[in-house]
C-alpha cells in the first residue's frame, strides 16, 4: 500500500472516534501517523506490517474507550438528561398509546351497539388524535383529550339514564372509556411543550 | 490542588508516567512524545497514535497537561500543536516519582535482608 493511500484509510478509520475528539485531535492523528509510517517505510518489510498491525489494533479500542468517556460526560449534563428523559416518555407513550389504539379497536367490534353509535365514533375520533400525535405531539394530544373529555361525559350521562340509582357507575364507566384518552392527551401535550421548548 | 488531592491521582499507568515524564523535559508534540516514550521505557512502552492521543484529551481535560501552537517551520503550513506540563502535572508527577522511589527503597532494604 502506497502511502498517500495509507494516509487516506487512516483518516477514514478516524471516523471511529466521536466527531468532537476528531476535530480537535484528527489532523494532529494523521501527521503523527504518517511520521511513523514515513520511519515503518524507511525501514521496510516486517517493520512496516508491524506498524500498521499495531496502529490498526489499537485504534478500535482506543476509540470505543473515547466514545465510553464522551458518553460518561454527555450523561453529566443536565440538558442532555432533560433530552433523554424527553426521548423515553415520548417512545412509551407512543408504544403505550398503541396497544390501546389496538385495545380499543379490538373492542369496537364486540360492542353489542352499531359502529356507527357517537360513543364508537367519539373513540375513533380519539383513536385518530393518538395517531395524529406521533408526528404533532400538541395538536394530537389536544385531540385525544378533547375526545376523553367528550367520551367521559357522554358516557356518564347514558349511565345515569340507564342507572338513576347509581351515579358511581356512570363515573366508573366515564374513567374508563374517557380515562386512557385523558391520560394520553395531557401527556402528549406535555412531551409536545417539552419538545417546543427545547427547541426554543 | 492540595497533596492529599494529589495522592488521590496516584498510582499512574505506566503511559501515563512516561507522557508525563517526556513533557517534564519541555513541551514536545506528538511525534516527539511517541519517541520519547519509547526511549525512556527502553522501547518496552510502545505507543499507537490512537492510545496517545486518547491519554492526552484526558490529561488535558484533567488539567495536568496544556497544548500550545509552536511556531511552524518554513516548510509548514500551519503551527503544530506542542503540550506542555501544568504545574498540576508537574506535582502529581513528583508524586508518583517518590512513591515509586520509596516503593523501590522498601524493596531494596527487604532484598537486603534488613528491616522496611
Amino acid at each position: 500500500m502506497n502511502a498517500p493511500l495509507a494516509l487516506r484509510c487512516y483518516a477514514l478509520l478516524l471516523h471511529l472516534y466521536p466527531a468532537p475528539f476528531r476535530t480537535t485531535f484528527g489532523c494532529e492523528m494523521s501527521e503523527v501517523f504518517g511520521l511513523g509510517l514515513d520511519e515503518a517505510v524507511r525501514r521496510g518489510g516486517w517493520m512496516l506490517i508491524a506498524f500498521w498491525l499495531h496502529e490498526s489494533l489499537s485504534l478500535i479500542p482506543a476509540a470505543l474507550a473515547e466514545h465510553s468517556r464522551a458518553w460518561r460526560q454527555r450523561r453529566r449534563d443536565p440538558a442532555f438528561l432533560a433530552y433523554i428523559d424527553l426521548l423515553a416518555a415520548r417512545w412509551i407513550a407512543r408504544v403505550v398509546s398503541l396497544l390501546i389504539c389496538g385495545i380499543m379497536l379490538s373492542g369496537l367490534g364486540t360492542l353489542a351497539q352499531p359502529i356507527a353509535s357517537p360513543t364508537n365514533l367519539l373513540q375513533l375520533f380519539g383513536l385518530g388524535g393518538l395517531l395524529l400525535a406521533w408526528r404533532w405531539e400538541r395538536l394530537g394530544g389536544i385531540v385525544i383529550s378533547l375526545s376523553g373529555l367528550l367520551n367521559s361525559l357522554i358516557m356518564f350521562g347514558l349511565m345515569l339514564l340507564v342507572i338513576p340509582s347509581s351515579p358511581i357507575i356512570g363515573v366508573l364507566c366515564a374513567l374508563t372509556w374517557g380515562g386512557p384518552f385523558l391520560i394520553f392527551g395531557w401527556l402528549f401535550i406535555k412531551i409536545g411543550r417539552r419538545a417546543r421548548q427545547r427547541a426554543a | 490542588m492540595t497533596t492529599i488531592q494529589t495522592q488521590d491521582e496516584l498510582p499512574l499507568t505506566e503511559s501515563t508516567f512516561f507522557i508525563l515524564l517526556s513533557l517534564a523535559g519541555g513541551p514536545r508534540h506528538g511525534y516527539a512524545i511517541l519517541k520519547d516514550v519509547q526511549t525512556l521505557s527502553d522501547g518496552r512502552v510502545n505507543l499507537s497514535t490512537g492510545t496517545l492521543y486518547g491519554a492526552l484529551s484526558r490529561l488535558l481535560e484533567q488539567g495536568w497537561i496544556a497544548r500550545l501552537d509552536s511556531s511552524p517551520a518554513p516548510e509548514e503550513a500551519r503551527p503544530r500543536k506542542e503540550y506542555i506540563l501544568s504545574d498540576l502535572g508537574r506535582r502529581i508527577l513528583n508524586a508518583e516519582t517518590a512513591r515509586l522511589s520509596s516503593l523501590a527503597e522498601r524493596a531494596r532494604l527487604r532484598l537486603a535482608g534488613g528491616e522496611a
